[in-house]
């Protein structure tokens, strides 16, 4: 596949990969335009992330913020060779949630303070909530955000083959939820 | 039809995966796996709500605001370089220090001159004069000597150089020690005065080693454990003398009335440097962490906007602060005994530890097995061989230590955490917000 057909199917994951190169050459070279791109580029996934595993607006926007703070002050430290950019933002977005869940110990993490916005949202919460964490973990990487194994395994520190078991499990455990009228269809 | 394998688990999760990305429609699905018809149906309510995933965005107002806020943090972070008169390195040196002491604000340009004036005579005279003298001189000098920016530029020069990380890191532990060192003859000849300055090259020093954790592997991550965890105790024994006078003398350690007078002084001056009450920096020496990990802990604050107690709570549960940053920076997975107390998962509701900072034990006494209760702050964490060493004179470079890279105990590869453990994160600021 050629560069422009790859470039234009932005959406593929070599698409965003390419694309993310060339910004995060830039911005490693300290160029602050060329991260407000990728800031721009990976903004809803991240939030998204963040959103469907805490339920809440507030919580998200601040922890999405925090996580693109974070990637600039760090960003000296990301290692191109040992995993994508998009697997590393994933994982330090997951430690930052982690750690403020374990910090409020809720008793139910998908419950913010806040109800969720629309119906869609709240159906996709329900859905989330019947799964584990680490099933919860994959799903969202990889069938909302797409990510590739690799990088699920990059960012959940797992082995590739452990994530594409644990993704089975789930789907079958969520086709069993909706066969049985638990998703709020 | 035989290209995947036609097991049902298997066959649902390619499914789901390939309509939700619209890769397959629902008969191109059905038409591979017709045996799977009715399964394969029965996913379409999951993937019409996994496709409806994608209408979630954050609010339009946040974007915006978010956006000026990073550009605002990432200009700050590439303010241009200082060009002309003020890429003197003397002149850095003093607007630094100037900025860090909130002596002054940064001087225009015009009232440059006097300085540059000043630091070119002292360069001539010092190089045309004594020579190579001077630069070996300098190397003993402390702050407020004449020539300690030169003693910082040879130092800077000599890092710069220094293209491998291993050895940069074990070059920037030798200039941490010779700060120390600066900080115990300026206390030896009553020069009270320019700690201060000498604590805060220490800290800058220290704070340069957080962010490049990345270049390290785990045996010289281990030397950056034990290199400052001996630092921090020779830091906290220069700092707070009676402490460890009224320690020796049977008093009660940690917040003995003894030192209240030299433990307000170190306060003062690390509020001062970090812009925080001495109270509460008091406070966390109080709660048993000596000041070197309270320095370590306010310059990992300052890069990576975690709040200083749960840095400590940190420190605590870990090896040392070569490993917290490198878990912190996501490079390692915390294993649960170097989680903090306060953040592990097991403690029921209700039952949780004292968190780090509210334990009635005194600094230095965490880690005491019994019966060795009575070591003043910071002694205990020194390694083998550096326990009874006076200040000043552990000669020991960093790198010449018991492991050194290539020999460390943990083989390579086998730092991630095992299947079933959970990485352990990081966690925002102690109110549950994140950095700004």
């Amino acid at each position: 596949m050629d560069k422009v057909t790859v470039l234009v199917n932005a959406r593929s994951r070599q698409g965003r990969q390419l694309l993310n190169e060339g910004l995060l050459r830039r911005s490693l070279a300290g160029e602050p335009q060329a991260f407000a791109q990728l800031y721009q580029r990976h903004l809803d996934a991240i939030y998204r992330y963040i959103y469907l595993q805490l339920g809440s607006v507030v919580q998200a926007e601040q922890l999405t913020e925090a996580v693109f703070g974070r990637a600039w002050t760090l960003l000296p430290t990301f290692q191109k060779n040992e995993t994508s950019f998009e697997a590393w933002l994933f994982r330090l977005a997951r430690n930052l949630v982690l750690g403020w869940q374990r910090q409020q110990r809720t008793a139910d993490p998908l419950r913010g303070n806040e109800l969720p916005a629309s119906a869609v949202e709240d159906e996709l919460l329900h859905v989330m909530q019947g799964l584990d964490e680490l099933e919860r973990q994959i799903i969202l990487l990889r069938l909302v955000e797409g990510l590739s194994y690799g990088d699920i395994s990059a960012v959940l520190r797992r082995e590739e083959e452990t994530c594409q078991a644990i993704q089975q499990q789930a789907v079958t455990a969520l086709h069993a939820q909706f066969a049985r009228g638990g998703g709020s269809q | 039809m035989t290209r995947f394998p036609e097991e049902r688990e298997q066959v649902m999760a390619i499914c789901l995966e390939n309509l939700i990305q619209g890769e397959w429609s629902l008969d191109e699905a059905v038409t591979l796996f017709p045996e799977w018809e009715d399964d394969i149906e029965g996913l379409m309510p999951l993937v019409r709500t996994f496709h409806q995933a994608q209408v979630i965005r954050p609010r339009p107002s946040f974007t915006t605001a978010s956006r000026e806020r990073l550009e605002r943090r990432m200009n700050l972070r590439t303010e241009p370089p200082p060009t002309g008169l003020r890429r003197l390195p003397f002149l850095r040196f003093l607007r630094r220090q100037r900025r860090r002491l909130g002596l002054a604000m940064e001087p225009t340009s015009g009232a440059l001159w006097p300085y540059a004036l000043l630091a070119g005579l002292l360069l001539l005279l010092l190089f045309t004069v004594t020579g190579i003298g001077v630069v070996r001189a300098a190397d003993g000098a402390a702050p407020g000597d004449m020539l300690f920016p030169l003693d910082r530029m040879l130092e800077q020069r000599k890092l710069a150089q220094l293209s491998d990380p291993t050895v940069a890191t074990l070059q920037q532990l030798q200039n941490a020690e010779e700060r120390l060192e600066e900080i115990q003859a300026l206390s030896a000849r009553g020069d009270g005065d320019q700690i201060p300055l000498a604590l805060a090259e220490y800290g800058e020093i220290v704070g340069s080693l957080v962010g490049s954790s990345g270049e390290r592997d785990e045996a010289l991550t281990q030397v950056v454990n034990q290199t400052l965890a001996a630092q921090g105790a020779q830091l906290d024994r220069l700092l707070v003398p009676s402490e460890y006078a009224a320690a020796a003398r049977g008093a009660t350690v940690g917040c003995a009335e003894e030192s209240e007078v030299h433990r307000q002084l170190a306060a003062q001056a690390l509020g001062r440097l970090y812009g925080l009450g001495e109270e509460e920096i008091g406070a966390w020496r109080c709660a048993g962490h000596n000041f070197g990990e309270i320095v370590v802990a306010l310059e990992t604050t300052r890069r990576l906007a975690i709040p200083v107690p749960e840095l400590l709570a940190r420190r605590q549960a870990s090896a040392g602060w070569g490993q917290v940053w490198r878990v912190l920076n996501g490079q390692e997975a915390s294993p649960p005994e170097q989680r903090p107390a306060a953040a592990r998962r097991s403690d029921p509701p209700g039952q949780q530890k004292e968190p780090p900072g509210q334990q009635n034990v005194p600094p230095g006494q965490q880690k005491e097995p019994p019966g060795q209760q009575n070591v003043p702050p910071g002694q205990e964490k020194e390694p083998p061989g550096q326990q009874n060493v006076p200040p000043g004179q552990e000669k020991e470079p960093p790198g010449q230590q018991n492991n050194p890279p290539g020999q460390q105990n943990v083989p390579p590869g086998q730092q991630n955490a095992p299947p079933g453990q959970e990485n352990k994160p990081e966690k925002p600021d102690k109110s549950g917000k994140p950095d700004k």
